[in-house]
């Protein structure tokens, strides 16, 4: 008797051990293939939030991109560029965000988050991120603290996160130019 | 069942034991993802590889699963193949992986597949599970694509298949159809269709 549940359980083991062996083999090209999507994905979020600009170099410390300088066909510089992580309602909300040399908003675009469905995650939405381009760095707050931002009604956190992103990935770029 | 040939396994699935409009199984997925053609090929060809590996695992080890952890083994067996094929369709075929988002990793709690492992694979030759991998996922594929093309056609005007217009019709579109009570309602139709034939067919022989 005994010696049956031990067959049965040791059957289990051994086939979550193969499911498992053969999903670790399979992760890894995936991840690779998956990293080389997102960083294609990000080059055309570049154009989309700062469409003025002809081209990207990205500022470093040392591996690390801080951020993208936006120039455009004759080689001036016309903007900046970045991808933020900022703490949204929910999760982390990954913004791209574009701004010309006065620091004011040239496009953002939400690449990620996990807003609640249906409220939060409206910051997706064109109603909501239309607002931003030619917003400058000091108008960049909600409307009812005196901004040029509407909120998305029942969504104030999320709204609140996507402005304190763009204001902390700008005070960034700021300090380093 | 000493007289099952491949063609008749193989066409059982579609027509006798469909599994949306005979067996009434997988009406989330079917519900869900039908808004275009393109989202129920995606769809039911993942389902069908899914069902494809857990058919032919479960019928290969059946002598080795214990009856009172089979559920369990096969869930495993299933969420292997799921995970592989999410896994894959995020790495390289991104849009198509966000069109069906959640739908991907729910194909293991999907009922067609662990009802056929279940109620076939367990008790049949790799051979022939396999053949009932194809049949089911065959009658799948039709049922989805039917309803695609119809919601796709109805809701929005034209039917696009991978950045290729195939129809294109002057109406208004019925937004209605894209949405979750469109489905409803083309399924409910198309099942009334089926039943009626179904019931005609048996009087007929009668």
């Amino acid at each position: 008797m005994n010696k049956e549940y031990v067959m049965v359980m040791v059957k289990i083991l051994l086939l979550s051990v193969i499911a498992a062996v053969i999903l670790g083999a399979l992760y890894i090209p995936t991840q690779a293939q998956l990293k080389v999507y997102q960083e294609e994905q990000r080059q055309l979020s570049l154009k989309i939030v700062n469409p003025d600009a002809d081209h990207f170099e990205p500022v470093k410390s040392g591996e690390e991109t801080l951020y993208y300088q936006a120039f455009d066909a004759s080689n001036n510089l016309v903007g900046y560029c970045f991808f933020h992580d900022q703490p949204g309602s929910q999760g982390t909300i990954t913004l791209a965000g574009g701004i010309n040399t006065e620091y004011t908003v040239t496009g953002v675009k939400i690449m990620g988050h996990s807003e609640t469905p249906g409220l939060g995650a409206k910051i997706i939405e064109d109603s909501f991120t239309g607002q931003f381009p030619g917003v400058t760095k000091d108008d960049l707050m909600l409307s009812k603290d005196g901004g040029a931002i509407d909120a998305i009604t029942g969504a104030t956190v999320s709204s609140v996160a996507v402005i304190d992103g763009l204001h902390a990935a700008m005070d960034e770029i700021k300090a380093n130019e | 069942m000493a007289d099952m040939t491949i063609a008749g396994e193989f066409f059982r699935g579609i027509v006798k034991d469909n599994p949306v409009f005979a067996l009434v199984l997988g009406l989330c997925p079917t519900l869900a993802v039908t808004t275009s053609v393109e989202n129920a090929i995606g769809m039911s060809g993942a389902a069908l590889f899914v069902l494809l590996g857990s058919n032919t695992i479960v019928s290969a080890l059946r002598k080795q699963i214990p009856p009172i952890t089979r559920i369990p083994m096969f869930i495993i067996i299933i969420c292997t193949f799921v995970t592989i094929i999410d896994m894959v369709m995020e790495a390289y075929t991104p849009p198509l992986y966000e069109a069906l988002g959640i739908f991907i990793p729910l194909i293991v709690v999907n009922c067609i597949i662990i009802g056929r492992a279940e109620a076939y694979a367990n008790r049949n030759t790799v051979k022939f599970s396999i053949v009932d991998a194809f049949g089911i996922g065959a009658g799948f594929f039709v049922v989805l694509v039917a309803i695609g093309a119809i919601r796709e056609l109805l809701g929005t005007g034209e039917i696009v298949l991978f950045d290729l217009k195939l129809i294109s019709i002057p109406i208004t579109p019925a937004t209605f159809m894209i949405l979750p009570g469109g489905a409803f309602m083309t399924i409910g139709v198309l099942m009334a269709m089926v039943n009626y034939n179904k019931i005609r067919k048996a009087k007929k022989g009668a």
